[in-house]
């Protein structure tokens, strides 16, 4: 055995000497993440960033430091260098810029170079996915698209597109009220992402665009895509779940759910609320919810157990009509979330249903109800135990049913690139715009005047999920077969090892998004 | 002797990791912490299918055209759809930390005894690899990447506005 080793002498000289020739590489090894920002972005600029680069229009540069933006005043200030357009002479100073004068900002940000991370070779889709993908592949994140709008301070999440539409004979039509929505000036702009492992195939995306005539008013979509104005709007006052009714009394993503029952995924639950009956004409149910992690959970372990056979379960199901209704009929199952109303002879009535698909964005729709004579209004809400999250309900004074307006995308935006090729793509349904893991684009609308409106997003197309290495290795035809003829019994059995992950889902969820460096 | 003929090996793989990554492109671009605050674009070198070649920084990148300026700054357009490849590096990379580490790594499985001749050489691989990939990574490289993307490593992002170049450039198919 050699008896000597640069350890054994790091150790002699200290403990320090050590550690720092083995942290040394991983501090020195950087490489830069350039960001370009264009001027309408300014609030999205990295603060991070020891250096701002402002690129004028007429070619000349300012490179600052201890740099700050204001907003209000339309200027930036900081303390550097200022450029010729040529490049060719330069000047130090403090500078205030009118961004105005602005064509681009620009940040470079040193970030630990991801070749030391492992220093051993890796391969397969594994390289895509987080620790906490690895810990628990069904709980990777896995959406359709993603849309960001500007809610007056920043960009949220604020829907999804086509949930349900999972392979190419499932594409349809989809829309999602943008309910927080605001425009910037004449324009709105939209962010498209893809944060999981799918290819998603979109056919268009538009604008639908309601007049707003009154500061009171607010427009709801049906879930059959009708639109009616609602006035007033009336929460509850009692809840008969404990710490329900904080919870859904306003549209704060405070979320009322229950989780799944412990024998039965197919358990149902109940709700019961009461609202005063403040003698509206019409009223109408309105309800922001989102689905839970239990159905990404159900889709992801299905392909589990379809396993290298998943390529052939598709194509049949793409294709076949028979087994189409055998997926829905499963899928069916699970039920959305039932309203009924308490009529006067104290009999519950059936009127309508909450089913957008979805863990992700919050929908928010109404359901109209037949005139009411009872005070207090009391209203059931029945569904799968586990299955929902709720974050608001509401009764609606509905005015009438309105018109949409429809708006196309005047400019689509890729890695800061305005891209004719894509928008033209999104203008003709007879092209798709593809989206893979990692993709980010940015939508202009342009709107008809200042007028304030409500917004919905209508988009079309479909979704691929990838397989993950690490679903394969469940592989399980018996449990195909099983989900197909005996659905009941098949969710029963899976019930156990779904409620082993439910407390952690959310989080192991949220953090691997997928997001290129 | 044994030991010795082992870290002269690194020694001279140390030199091979560093002329292979080497060349005029890299000799001339700022390191991650310099190139932040540089006013300059990325370094591109563009084949031609004429197979001339340029080298020089990215000045501009239009729907027709690339703008570089040459060291000895000479301005030249290039027409896109006259690239047979391009590769544009935006900084230099210093992959000596991972020389360093893979050296490192490589003599502390001295200790191993009989089994260096099984584990050196993953660190090796492994760092070898790592320090190429580093380099790779920070590399575009046209057709594998649109052209459009090596827009924003340009001296002038923004592209010229108004048709107003600072500086008068020659099409560099009339030297073909």
């Amino acid at each position: 055995m050699a008896c000597f080793t640069p350890l054994n002498v790091s150790f002699k000289k200290g403990g320090v000497l050590f550690v720092a020739f083995f942290l040394l590489p991983i501090l020195t090894s950087c490489s830069l993440k350039k960001e370009i920002y264009r001027v309408h972005e300014i609030n999205r600029i990295n603060k991070g960033s020891e250096y701002l680069k402002a690129h004028m229009k007429n070619g000349e540069l300012y490179i600052l430091k201890n740099w700050s933006i204001d907003e209000a005043n339309k200027i930036v200030t900081g303390k550097g260098a200022h450029w010729s357009s040529d490049r060719s002479t330069k000047s130090y100073g403090d500078y205030t810029i009118s961004i105005e004068e602005v064509a681009l900002f620009e940040t470079n940000v040193p970030t630990p170079s991801l070749a030391v991370i492992p220093m051993a070779i890796i391969t397969g889709l594994s390289l895509a996915t987080t620790f906490f993908c690895i810990s628990n592949p069904k709980a990777c994140f896995g959406s359709c698209p993603t849309f960001y709008v500007y809610d007056g301070e920043k960009y949220v999440l604020e829907a999804e597109g086509f949930t349900e539409s999972i392979l190419p004979s499932f594409e349809k039509r989809d829309i999602d009220a943008l309910f927080h929505a605001k425009a910037l000036g004449k324009k709105i702009n939209l962010y498209l992402t893809n944060e999981a492992l799918e290819t998603h195939i979109l056919r268009y995306i538009n604008l639908l665009l309601v007049p707003l005539k009154t500061k009171d008013m607010r427009v709801f979509k049906t879930v059959d895509d009708r639109f009616f104005e609602v006035r007033s709007r009336t929460s509850p006052h009692f809840c008969s779940t404990k710490g329900c009714l904080e919870k859904v009394r306003s549209m704060d993503r405070t979320e009322w759910f229950d989780s799944v029952d412990q024998e039965n995924l197919l358990k149902k639950d109940e709700i019961i609320l009461k609202f005063k009956n403040e003698n509206f004409k019409k009223h109408g149910l309105i309800l922001s919810y989102r689905q839970t992690l239990l159905t990404t959970y159900l889709f992801y372990q299905h392909l589990a157990y379809m396993g290298n056979s998943a390529g052939y379960y598709l194509s049949k199901l793409n294709s076949s009509n028979i087994a189409k209704e055998k997926f829905k009929g499963l899928v069916g199952k699970l039920g959305g979330i039932e309203v009924y109303l308490k009529k006067e002879d104290g009999e519950w009535s059936l009127i309508g249903k909450f089913n957008e698909m979805g863990p992700i964005a919050l929908n928010t729709e109404v359901v109209l109800l037949p005139e009411i004579h009872t005070d207090p209004v009391e209203i059931k809400l029945k569904m799968t135990k586990g299955l929902w999250r709720i974050d608001y309900v509401s009764l609606g004074e509905i005015k009438e049913e309105v018109t949409i307006l429809r708006i196309r995308p005047s400019k689509i935006y890729k890695d800061s690139d305005e891209r004719p090729d894509l928008l033209n793509a999104l203008l003709d349904e007879d092209q798709i715009l593809i989206s893979m893991p990692g993709d980010k684009y940015e939508l202009i609308f342009d709107l008809p005047d200042e007028k304030e409106y409500e917004f919905f997003l209508e988009t079309k197309g479909y979704y691929i999920e990838w397989l993950r290495d690490e679903w394969l290795k469940e592989e399980n035809p018996e449990m195909v077969l099983k989900s197909i003829t005996s659905p009941e019994d098949y969710f029963k059995s899976i019930t156990r090892d779904f409620k082993a992950k439910e407390g952690m889902m959310e989080e192991i969820f949220w953090n691997s998004r997928y997001e290129k460096r | 002797m044994k030991r010795d003929s082992i870290i002269g090996f690194f020694l001279i793989l140390l030199i091979f990791i560093h002329g292979c990554i080497y060349n005029k492109a890299i000799g001339v671009l700022k390191y991650p912490d310099e190139q932040q605050n540089s006013p300059y674009g990325g370094w591109i070198q563009v084949i031609l299918k004429s197979e001339l070649e340029i080298l020089g920084e990215l000045l501009a990148v239009d729907d027709n055209y690339l703008y570089i300026a040459t060291e000895e700054m000479q301005y030249f357009k290039v027409m896109i759809k006259d690239i047979e490849k391009a590769t544009l590096w935006y900084y230099r990379p210093d992959p000596s930390s991972f020389v360093f580490w893979t050296l490192f790594g490589s003599l502390s499985t001295l200790s191993h005894g009989t089994l260096l001749v099984f584990s050196a050489p993953m660190w090796v691989i492994g760092g070898t690899l790592s320090a190429i990939g580093y380099v790779h990574a920070d590399k575009l490289k046209y057709p594998n990447e649109e052209i459009v993307k090596f827009k924003k490593y340009a001296r002038y992002p923004q592209g010229f506005l108004n048709n107003q170049p600072p500086m008068v450039f020659q099409d560099i198919s009339e030297l073909q």
